[in-house]
C-alpha cells in the first residue's frame, strides 16, 4: 500500500446477542484501505464480511447487534465516535454501499429518479430541478439508455443489471471516497456481471474513488482487486497483495479455496482433475471450535492448533496470515 | 436437425425439435396475449455415461427443457425419447418404469426436501411408491444410500431443518439415486452452495457417475462447473441452442460470438493472466418478442445483415461440434 490509508479497520468485533447465545460475526478484524485502491474481501457465506461492511457505516441494528470494540477510521477520525446526524452525513455522501440484491435494496415505491434525487437534494441541498438534471447525468454515467425517460421509471421495470446500474448511479452520486460493494454481482448473469464490474473500475479509475469489493468470486477478486482480505468464521485468516495471495497462497483455507473452485480451461490444459476438498463445513458462529477455527477442517492441523488461536502475522511485506504451520514451518 | 453426431450406439435421450411455449393471459377472461417462447426447436441427445452441459443464462430455457424431461411439463411440440421410446406417449407401466429411470436434483436444496419428513423417509420414498421393497429392505437401502453419498446413517430420522445446504443436497442426491436410475437431470445443482462446498457435491457426482455409469443432464449456468463436469456442452440462448461441443473443444474453439463473450465473461482466478474481454452490449431480449433471424443479432459483435433476417441453423463443424451461425457457413 503505498498510499495513506483512507479507511482503517482496527480490532473490531462486531457481536450478536441472542437468546442462544452470543454469535461473534465479526471477531477482531483490522485492515486498510488506501486512497484510490480496490480491496476485496472474500469469504463463504457466514464468514462476517458483509456485517464488516454494515459496521463501518454504522448499520448494525441494534439490538441485537452491536460493535463491542475497535475504531473505524475514515480519514483519521473515528467513525465510531460521531454522532449519528454526522454519520447520515457521511454515509452516501464519503461513504456509499452497492448491495447484493438491487431489488430488495431500492425502494419499489419511489421512481429511480426519485431516488437519485434525493441523495443530491439531501447531501448537496439542490433543488429538486438542477437535482434532476444531474441525476440525469449520473444514470447517463453508468450506462443507461434513454436516462431521460428512465428517470421516471420504478425499480420493478428495470432488468436486474439495469437495477444494479441504477445502485451504482446513486452510490457515486456524491462522489464518495469510498464505495462498500456487497457482493455487487452475484445476482446478475455471466455477461451483465461483467458489464457492471467494468463499469465499476472505470468509474473507479476516473473518480479515484476505493473501493472494498466484497464478494465470494475468487475471480472477480483476482482481476480487480489490489489487496485481498480472506475471513472464515469473522476473522481474517489471510491478507496479502492480489498476486502473491492467489500465486502463493500461504493459510490452509485459503490454499484450499483457490484449489476447491474448477478453473476454466484447466481440462483442456491437463486433463480432468479431480477438485480439491475442504472437508467438513464453515462451522456455526454460535459454536465455533477452540483454538484455530478453521483446525476440525484443516489437513496441517497439529495439538497446538486446537488449543491456541494463531495470530495474524506478518510473513513477508503486506502478507499477514494466522496459521500456527505456517509460522512454526511444519 | 442434422446427422446424429454419437458413434458409440444409441442414444439415452433424444430430445427433437422440443417446442414449450408458455401462454400469457390478460384481462378477466384470461385471454391468450402472447407466448413466451421458452424452447423453440431444441435437439439433443445424451448418450449412455454421458455429462451433457446445458449452459445458458437465466431465462434461456434450460430449466424448461429439463422439465420437459422429468414430464413436469408438456412440451407444445417435439418429441422426447428415452431408450428410443416416446417419453408422451407412454402407458401407465411404461411411466412407472420412465419415472424409475429418470430422476432429477433441484437447485435449492431448501425448498426440493419436504419439511414434514424425516429425511429417511424422503430418501426411502421413491422405494415405497415404487412399491418394490419390504419395509426391512428400503431401511436397508436408505442406509446405504446415506453411505453412498456421505451422511451418517445416523442422521436418518432427523429432519431437513437440521442439515446445511450441501447435506440438504447430498440427502437430495441420495433420493435420486434410491432407484438406480440410467439418466439424472441435474437442475443447478450447486449453484446454491458456498464455494468450498460445491466441490464436495461435484466430486460425489462424479464418484457416482463412475460407479453406477450414470449419466447426466447437468444445467448450469457457471461456465467452469458445466466445464469440469461435462462430456459435450451445450449453450443456449433465448430457446435455441446456438453451440454443442466437446467440452474442451468448447474452451479452445469456441465458435459461436456468444459462447465466446460467455467464455470471455467469466473472470479467472489469476491475477496476472489478463484476458481480452469481449463485453456484450445490452440485455437478452424477452421471449415474448425475440429478435427476428438469429436471436443473438441485436448484441453480436460480428452481427453481418443476413443476421437480422433468417435464422440460422444449427450445422456440423467437425467431429461433434455444432455451431448455428451464419459465420460459419
Amino acid at each position: 500500500m503505498e498510499n495513506a490509508a483512507l479507511l482503517e479497520v482496527r480490532n473490531l468485533r462486531t457481536h450478536f446477542f441472542l437468546l442462544e447465545g452470543v454469535v461473534r460475526a465479526v471477531d477482531n478484524i483490522s485492515f486498510q484501505v488506501g486512497e484510490g485502491e480496490i480491496v476485496g474481501l472474500v469469504g463463504e457465506s457466514g464468514c462476517g464480511k458483509s456485517v464488516t461492511a454494515l459496521s463501518i457505516l454504522g448499520l448494525i441494528q441494534s439490538p441485537p447487534g452491536q460493535i463491542v470494540s475497535g475504531e473505524v477510521l475514515f480519514q483519521g477520525n473515528d467513525l465510531r465516535k460521531k454522532t449519528p446526524d454526522q454519520m447520515r452525513k457521511i454515509r452516501g455522501d464519503r461513504i456509499s454501499m452497492i448491495f447484493q440484491e438491487p431489488m430488495t435494496s431500492l425502494n419499489p415505491v419511489y421512481s429511480i429518479g426519485d431516488q437519485i434525487i434525493e441523495v443530491y437534494t439531501e447531501h448537496y441541498g439542490l433543488s429538486r430541478k438542477e437535482a434532476r438534471e444531474k441525476a440525469k447525468e449520473m444514470l447517463e454515467k453508468v450506462q443507461i439508455p434513454s436516462p431521460a425517460k428512465r428517470i421516471y421509471e420504478y425499480p420493478h421495470q428495470l432488468s436486474g443489471g439495469m437495477r444494479q446500474r441504477a445502485m451504482i448511479a446513486m452510490a457515486l452520486a456524491c462522489k464518495p471516497a469510498v464505495i462498500l460493494a456487497d457482493e455487487p454481482t452475484t445476482a446478475l448473469d455471466v455477461t451483465i456481471q461483467a458489464q457492471i464490474l467494468e463499469l465499476m473500475v472505470e468509474l473507479q479509475q476516473s473518480t479515484g474513488t476505493s473501493i472494498i469489493l466484497i464478494t465470494h468470486n475468487l475471480g472477480a477478486v483476482a482481476e480487480y482487486a489490489r489487496h485481498v482480505v480472506v475471513m472464515y468464521a469473522g476473522k481474517i485468516v489471510e491478507e496479502a497483495p492480489v498476486v502473491p495471495l492467489f500465486d502463493s497462497p500461504l493459510h490452509p483455507y485459503t490454499v484450499g479455496l483457490l484449489n476447491s473452485i474448477p478453473h476454466l480451461g484447466c481440462k483442456s490444459a491437463g486433463g480432468k482433475k479431480r477438485l480439491e476438498e475442504i472437508p467438513g463445513m464453515v462451522p456455526s458462529l454460535d459454536d465455533l471450535p477452540l483454538g484455530c477455527y478453521f483446525h476440525p477442517r484443516c489437513l496441517r492441523e497439529r495439538e497446538v492448533c486446537r488449543k491456541e488461536e494463531p495470530e495474524l502475522l506478518e510473513i513477508c511485506p503486506g502478507h499477514r496470515v494466522s496459521c500456527w504451520a505456517v509460522r512454526e514451518g511444519w | 436437425m442434422g446427422e446424429p453426431l454419437n458413434t458409440e450406439g444409441k442414444p439415452l435421450l433424444e430430445i427433437r425439435g422440443l417446442k414449450k411455449y408458455f401462454p400469457i393471459k390478460k384481462g378477466i377472461f384470461r385471454r391468450d396475449a402472447g407466448w413466451v417462447q421458452a424452447v423453440d426447436g431444441v435437439s439433443l441427445h445424451v448418450v449412455k455415461g454421458e455429462t451433457l452441459g446445458l449452459v445458458g443464462e437465466s431465462g434461456c430455457g434450460k430449466s424448461t427443457i429439463g422439465r420437459c424431461i422429468l414430464k413436469l411439463l408438456d412440451p407444445t411440440d417435439g418429441e422426447i425419447l428415452f431408450e428410443g421410446k416416446n417419453i408422451g406417449g407412454l402407458d401407465s407401466a411404461g411411466m412407472k418404469t420412465f419415472r424409475r429411470k429418470v430422476q432429477a436434483i433441484f437447485q435449492d436444496p431448501y425448498s426440493s426436501l419436504n419439511p414434514r419428513m424425516s429425511v429417511g423417509r424422503i430418501v426411502g420414498e421413491p422405494l415405497l411408491v415404487q412399491g418394490r421393497h419390504s419395509e426391512a429392505e428400503r431401511e436397508e437401502r436408505v442406509e446405504e444410500l446415506f453411505k453412498k453419498v456421505g451422511l451418517r446413517p445416523e442422521y436418518m430420522p432427523r429432519y431437513p431443518h437440521e442439515f446445511s445446504g450441501g447435506q440438504r443436497q447430498r440427502i437430495g442426491i441420495a433420493r435420486s439415486l434410491a432407484l438406480q436410475p440410467d439418466l439424472i437431470v441435474c437442475d443447478e445443482p450447486v449453484s446454491a452452495l458456498d464455494v468450498s462446498i460445491q466441490a464436495q457435491v461435484i466430486n460425489l457426482l462424479d464418484d457416482l457417475k463412475q460407479e453406477f455409469g450414470l449419466s447426466y443432464l447437468f444445467i448450469a449456468h457457471d461456465l467452469s462447473v458445466v466445464e469440469h463436469v461435462s462430456d459435450r456442452i451445450a449453450v443456449m440462448y433465448l430457446g435455441k441452442i446456438v453451440e454443442v461441443a466437446k467440452d474442451t473443444e468448447l474452451y479452445s474453439r469456441p465458435l459461436h460470438p456468444y459462447a465466446r463473450a460467455l467464455l470471455s465473461a467469466i473472470p479467472i482466478p489469476r491475477p496476472l493472466q489478463k484476458k481480452k474481454r469481449t463485453i456484450l452490449r445490452g440485455e437478452v431480449p424477452s421471449p415474448i418478442n425475440p429478435p427476428a433471424g438469429c436471436r443473438f443479432h441485436p448484441r453480436c459483435p460480428e452481427a453481418m445483415a443476413v443476421c437480422g433476417r433468417e435464422e440460422p441453423v444449427l450445422k456440423a463443424i467437425g467431429d461433434q461440434h455444432q455451431v448455428s451461425c451464419f459465420l460459419y457457413p
